[in-house]
């Protein structure tokens, strides 16, 4: 798994949820323009659970607040370091 | 058996929205004394937490005056006054055009301490409408399952009473703090709104506009590795603070399906539910481990969106919602889970 494997996941899921929200370059996009809701925040991470196939529940608190104020791009790649260090 | 007739709701203070806290609350940490990367940490986390147009009810008007133990305590009591008021005028024309009077108060906060108790207060306020033999019961230190504790009470009560009022009030913005540099506590300033409801219960499901009948409450604790997960902790006034989330989230989600797999019922099977809205990642990681549908959270949802967790409030302004849209004759499943570690499962019947 790299940083592009996992923005695949993040633009997927957002293609899929709000594809009128997802504009190109998608890493540059801001991630918090895209979870608009507490509740967008949580689906979005049980997502990145499922796909990155992260075998402990992912601990919100820890990682969300990590991706806040980050491009797409830049969230990908501290998502990578965090599931690194659980695989 | 015994029913509840009404559930009374009123709004408490003003409407605050995430957007505005978010303002206040990044203006009280830049003012921390720590390094710079330690109140981007902070921001970042009270930034993630006030995400969406989530919004709450506070009644304090100016969260910043909050920083003493007088100020706190007086505004607690002013909330608790003014709320009462604002039930109190809901009750009483119901209650006289019934003709009853009341013969138990059971009431439940936990975010502050007042003397006389609520149920006092409340009684002073309905006057005649309370037999002056009445039981008045205040709660203390229950924590979110508050409320349904109280409704287990009056549900026990033994047949000589007749009309019973639970009530259930909180004001967490009381406790507000903006000189910590704990993450828990800020967690807790973004959590909370303020709240209040009152129940009316009686043995007579044609007296009022509703007849729940309170089939069964059921408690577990788990005082044994759960009770440190959620108490208090002091400066000049009670701090609300949690164990690591991580172990928290685990514990609690444990203990809500090991209390439910003892229940005997097929709550699995039904639609309608009231479940304390805590917070959206464990209303969410819990319906996923019980294998309930979207369909059944959305009413906590909609209730957290709206009003946040008004902890021992929340739940019964949830039941009263999902009343509203239960078919008579089709059961209600409540959930709540709070201090102690303590997880509480109740089954209602819609009669009427």
């Amino acid at each position: 798994m790299d940083q592009a494997a996992i923005l695949n996941v993040m633009k997927t899921y957002f293609e899929k949820k709000q594809p009128s929200m997802v504009s190109e370059p998608f890493s540059d996009q801001p991630l918090n323009a895209l979870l608009e809701d507490s509740l967008d925040v949580v689906d979005f991470l049980f997502h990145l659970e499922e796909n990155l196939e992260i075998q402990a529940e992912v601990d919100i608190e820890q990682l969300m607040p990590k991706l806040m104020n980050k491009k797409c791009g830049d969230a990908a790649f501290e998502i990578l370091h965090f599931v690194s260090d659980r695989h | 058996m015994r029913y509840i007739n009404d559930i009374f709701t009123v709004q408490v203070g003003k409407t605050w929205s995430n957007e505005t806290l978010l303002e206040l609350y990044e203006r009280f940490i830049n003012r921390l004394s720590v390094d710079n990367e330690s109140k981007s940490e902070l921001q970042k986390f009270v930034q993630f937490h006030l995400v969406g147009q989530r919004t709450r009810n506070l009644f304090t008007p100016d969260l910043a005056l909050m920083d003493n133990f007088e100020i706190r305590a007086t505004t607690f009591e002013a909330g608790v006054n003014s709320a009462l008021d604002a039930l109190a005028a809901k009750i009483i024309p119901t209650v006289k055009a019934l003709g009853i009077t009341f013969d138990a108060i059971v009431t439940t906060t936990s975010s502050g301490n007042l003397m006389p108790g609520i149920s006092y207060r409340m009684a002073h306020r309905l006057g005649a409408l309370v037999q002056r033999n009445s039981v008045m019961l205040d709660l203390a230190n229950v924590g979110c399952t508050g409320s349904a504790k109280a409704l287990n009470i009056a549900r026990l009560l033994n047949s000589s009473f007749k009309n019973i009022l639970v009530l259930a009030i909180e004001l967490p913005s009381t406790l507000v703090n903006f000189t910590s540099t704990r993450f828990d506590v800020w967690q807790g300033n973004c959590t909370f709104g303020d709240g209040a409801v009152a129940i009316r219960i009686s043995s007579d499901p044609t007296q009022g506009n509703m007849a729940l009948a309170l089939e069964e409450i059921l408690n577990w604790q788990w005082t044994d590795i759960g009770l440190n997960l959620i108490s208090w902790n002091y400066r000049d006034y009670y701090n609300f603070v949690i164990a690591d989330e991580k172990v928290f989230n685990r514990h609690v989600q444990q203990f809500v399906v090991d209390a439910l797999c003892q229940v005997k019922t097929a709550w699995q099977d039904e639609l309608h539910w009231a479940i304390h809205p805590a917070g959206i990642t464990l209303l969410m990681r819990l319906s996923r481990k019980l294998g309930l549908s979207a369909e059944v959270i959305q009413p906590s949802m909609a209730h957290y969106s709206k009003f946040s967790n008004m902890s021992s409030v929340s739940i019964m302004h949830i039941l009263r919602e999902v009343a509203v849209n239960t078919p008579v004759n089709s059961n209600i499943n409540l959930l709540t889970m709070g201090a102690g570690f303590n997880v509480c499962y109740g089954r209602i019947r819609k009669d009427a």
